[in-house]
């Protein structure tokens, strides 16, 4: 623009001059104006689609629209119902977790409940194996006291009779053969037999007592005969073993 | 209860063995017996109440053997007045008649549910009893 003082006063308004080209720039003329016109073509375009699409374009915008529209109407009452479903598993969740609370609870004092009846039943079992070796002790220490009453140095067998007549009159010895068998014939140097053998009385005699159903009172002063009757009646129907000796 | 009748047999054995002579003999042994059963009475008593109120949920039993009975390595009792050394020799492989138990033992029973349903009574043994065996009966009096 080397000789723009002495051209004519620039233009107003939107006229835009048209300047030849200088001869220099004559090479790239061609480039120029392609690229000028290609320029042009786009511009043309967009400014069609600024400043006036066609009736066709509108309408296909506002089906675009309106489908845009649904889709996302579609899509919020779909989240609305996810929204509510993840409430209601929360809700699930909470209530499984209150539920797990309650039962390790119970758990708990289920634990300690088995605990105290183990820890009871070991005390019982100790405990009732304690009071029977006691039992079972009273048991030898009284017989090993009456014992010492008995004379052994002078044994005079019973006769025959005599022998039956007291098995028949005492049932629970007779139930002693096995001990009997041993013992009756020979002349004993200690009381240990004789001793033996009223521990092997006392014994089932004890187990009755102990697994009967129903025990008499306890009486006093009455005859031995009378309590002899009562006392075979009550072990002939509470224990099936002495029956099956006497019989 | 009446103590009676297991007071007469007691009385009964040394006469029946031929070492009561007179009834002053036979009076002192039932008199003696009869001064001193009632606590070992009051023991039996007291057990049966321990055990039929216990807070167990099973079952304590007492249990002895017969006159009689066999002895072998299956049965649940301790021998008494064994010889020391044939004890070590054969233990596992003692065998024999019972002569009789001289204390009682303990068992514990539950009842349970099986898986037809049925009812099992399952036991447990808790305290073994005593007993002589007829062998070493002969072998003591010698």
């Amino acid at each position: 623009m080397s000789d723009s003082r002495h051209r004519s006063p620039p233009p107003r308004g939107r006229e835009v001059p048209l300047r030849e080209p200088s001869p220099e720039a004559h090479s790239t003329r061609g480039f120029v104006s392609d690229t000028l016109s290609a320029a042009r073509r786009g511009l043309g375009k967009f400014v069609e689609y600024c400043t006036g699409p066609s009736d066709f374009d509108v309408e296909q915008l506002q089906i675009e629209v309106q489908r845009l529209r649904e889709v996302d109407s579609e899509l919020q009452a779909r989240s609305v119902e996810l929204e509510k479903e993840i409430k209601r598993m929360e809700r699930k969740l909470q209530d499984r977790e209150n539920q797990r609370e309650g039962l390790k609870d119970v758990t708990k004092q289920l634990a300690v409940a088995q605990r105290f009846l183990s820890t009871a039943d070991s005390l019982s079992q100790a405990e009732a194996v304690r009071a029977m070796e006691a039992l079972n002790e009273e048991i030898f220490q009284l017989t090993s006291i009456v014992a010492d009453r008995v004379q052994i140095e002078e044994k005079k067998r019973l006769s025959n009779e005599e022998e039956v007549a007291i098995l028949e009159h005492s049932p629970l010895l007779s139930g002693l053969r096995a001990f009997l068998d041993i013992v009756v014939p020979k002349q004993l140097e200690d009381t240990l037999a004789i001793q033996i053998g009223w521990q092997a009385i006392l014994v089932p005699w004890c187990s009755d007592i102990i697994q009967a159903w129903v025990v008499e009172d306890l009486s006093h002063g009455r005859g031995v005969n009378s309590g002899m009757q009562t006392m075979y009646q009550a072990i002939l129907s509470e224990s099936e073993r002495v029956s099956h000796l006497v019989h | 209860m009446t103590t009676g009748i297991i007071i007469e047999t007691l009385t009964y054995l040394p006469l029946l063995c031929g070492y009561i002579l007179n009834q002053g003999g036979l009076d002192d042994i039932y008199r003696a017996f009869e001064q001193r059963i009632g606590p070992l009475l009051d023991k039996c008593l007291k057990f049966r109440k321990m055990v039929g109120e216990g807070i167990t949920s099973t079952d304590i039993r007492p249990y002895c053997f017969s006159p009689g009975e066999r002895y072998g390595p299956n049965v649940y009792a301790d021998l008494e007045y064994e010889d020391e050394k044939k004890e070590k020799e054969t233990s596992n492989a003692q065998q024999g008649m019972i002569a009789c138990s001289l204390s009682l033992g303990l068992y514990c029973t539950r009842t349970t549910r099986n898986r037809d349903g049925k009812f099992e009574e399952s036991r447990e043994l808790i305290l073994k009893p005593k007993v002589i065996l007829q062998d070493t009966l002969k072998r003591i009096i010698e």
